[in-house]
């Protein structure tokens, strides 16, 4: 086999056996890189999923990794592993976009966001920015400036938003590891649609610097990937302390990836009440397949899911339109409409009404800490449905007619509003389109989340599906 | 009930049709004043709002926008009417 056959073999695997083979000097850095944008000129015209190809910095990087490694040393967890970030990360040399025009009026972002470094210093090869739905206001990974980035699955739906392309390109097999945030579902709902696992962590545990923002209160950043020891290495690769992140929690930090398949039990439960209403049978199937290889038989359920839904609504459309305040009065014209017409009505929200809305977050939040008690995990679905046409304005939830777009996230909302820490591990099912579910744990367990998904996944429960490309 | 001007009848908040107020299908426009859903007052509060703010908005918008703020007013319902003790404070910066 020559390298570059031996490099696209590798870059269809798993990144730490793609990291391995670059450290063991097995292929080299610039040949997966190679590969990689070859793929990516291959397979992008029809998903979308990058706005940006930063093909001369990848080289740039690869070869460095090519050269420390001709010199002795050692390289790092992830050590030529391509991948790619939502484009509201800062890349140094590239206007931080965040999927909307108004902003690549921006200069040039003078240094990359610290997750970007952090995974840069693990040795894997920044590829490029990714599409995203406009200032991440969005679930469905449309996007009116840059076009739709499409399911791999079937390119006729929706990838998910507003990370859309990180899902569409770590799903499409376009690169193995991607970034992307989460306000109210961004990474878990790409997850399920594309098929592939996510991590939302614990609000506070990754750092957001040089990111750019939508909802303070509720930001979150983390990583996509289609093994979950991929997903758990370059979650570790991303912890540590950050003064430039205010939010940024001051708590002890350990690597995931060396527990992640300790034999100890996990105590699983299954969540009721809100989350077990008007999901499609798939949800349903996918949930109940997940907890019976989780041993879980219990149901249980947070009171007041749908308060604290509506409760990060409106935090949402505040914080949201306090950001874009400026924005909105001289550049209007250049929203998308559908992004405008929800900021617009967030601007003139009573700021009683938001107050209220975090006072009730402190409530809720302790409600989930007494459930988390009694139990290590938590299954939900991701997602009512698999992925929805492109395009598409309505669906059939629990007998009754919907609109798409606010209905996507009404189960990864009311988590993220408390900020607990949630792998999205998509679903083995007959149907083409996938679908996943949530695993929730207490806050700072992204560990025992990430457990659980690798249960899922040597079951052969959790997998992400081969792409149709 | 309200209806929005695109004559849609649904505002999409909702999930099921038990016990969510201002959650469901129904549309909730802009009826001015008067009523006593949702919708109520919302065009009076948008257009008082923006006019302070100095946010520009065209007419043919403004239904949608009046839409998603009436949305707003029922989650605000909701949330508000849960009876929180006074010592509910928030984090500042929050910490789960």
């Amino acid at each position: 086999m020559n390298e570059n056959t031996q490099a696209a073999r590798l870059l269809a695997g798993p990144a730490l056996a793609l990291a391995n083979a670059v450290s063991a000097g097995q292929v080299s850095a610039r040949a997966v890189t190679e590969a990689a944008l070859a793929r990516i000129a291959q397979v992008d015209p029809v998903l979308n999923a990058f706005t940006d190809v930063t093909s001369a910095r990848a080289r740039a990087e690869a070869a460095a990794i090519d050269a420390r490694r001709a010199a002795g040393a050692v390289l790092g967890p992830l050590a030529g592993v391509p991948f790619a970030v939502k484009n509201l990360f800062d890349l140094r040399d590239l206007p931080t976009r965040a999927g909307s025009r108004i902003n690549r009026d921006r200069p040039p972002a003078p240094r990359d966001a610290t997750l970007v470094e952090r995974l840069t210093a693990a040795g894997a090869v920044c590829l490029g920015g990714l599409n995203m739905g406009e200032y991440a206001y969005d679930f469905t990974g449309e996007n009116l400036h840059d076009g739709n980035s499409r399911n791999p699955h079937d390119t006729g739906h929706m990838s998910g938003g507003s990370s859309g392309g990180s899902g569409s390109a770590v799903g499409g097999k376009l690169v193995p590891l991607s970034l992307g945030s989460d306000t109210n579902g961004s990474i878990r709902v790409p997850s399920s649609f594309c098929g592939i696992f996510g991590l939302k962590p614990t609000y506070g545990r990754l750092s957001r610097a040089r990111s750019f923002p939508f909802v303070a209160s509720l930001d979150h950043l983390g990583p996509f990937a289609r093994h979950v020891a991929d997903l758990a290495a370059t979650y570790d690769a991303l912890l540590g302390p950050d003064p430039d992140d205010a939010a940024l929690a001051d708590r002890p930090t350990a690597p995931t990836l060396p527990g992640l398949d300790e034999p100890g039990h996990l105590r699983v439960a299954v969540l009721g009440g809100w989350f077990a209403r008007a999901g499609t049978p798939q949800a349903y199937d996918a949930v109940a397949r997940a907890a019976r290889a989780l041993d879980a038989t219990t149901i249980v359920e947070l009171p007041e899911v749908e308060r604290a839904r509506a409760s990060a609504y409106l935090i949402t459309m505040a914080e949201g339109a306090a950001l874009h305040l400026d924005r909105l009065r001289e550049r209007p014209g250049e929203f998308d409409p559908a992004v405008r017409e929800r900021l617009l009505a967030g601007a003139v929200l009573p700021a009683a009404w938001i107050a209220r809305a975090q006072n009730f977050r402190r409530w809720f939040r302790d409600r989930a800490v007494e459930l988390f008690a009694d139990w290590d995990v938590l299954i939900a679905p991701a997602t009512p449905v698999p992925a929805p046409r492109s395009g598409q304005a309505t669906f059939v939830l629990d007998g009754r007619e919907m609109l798409v777009r606010p209905n996507i996230g009404i189960y990864t909302q009311p988590i993220s509003f408390v900020g607990l820490p949630v792998v999205a591990a998509p679903i083995a099912t007959d149907n083409p389109l996938p679908i996943a579910v949530q695993l929730i744990a207490a806050p700072w367990r992204e560990e025992a989340a990430l457990r659980a998904a690798r249960v899922l996944e040597r079951a052969g429960i959790a997998v992400a599906p081969e792409p149709k490309m | 009930m309200f209806r929005d001007r695109h004559g849609q009848g649904m505002t999409g908040q909702g999930m099921s049709g038990q016990g969510m107020s201002g959650q469901g299908m129904s549309g909730q426009g802009d009826t001015g004043a008067g009523g006593g859903g949702a919708g109520s007052g919302a065009g009076a509060l948008l257009d008082a709002g923006l006019a302070i703010e100095g946010l520009p908005l065209e007419p043919e918008l403004r239904p949608r926008v009046v839409m998603h703020l009436a949305t707003a007013i029922a989650m605000a319902r909701l949330v508000t009417s849960f009876a929180l003790p006074d010592d509910a404070e928030p984090a500042p910066v929050y910490v789960p």
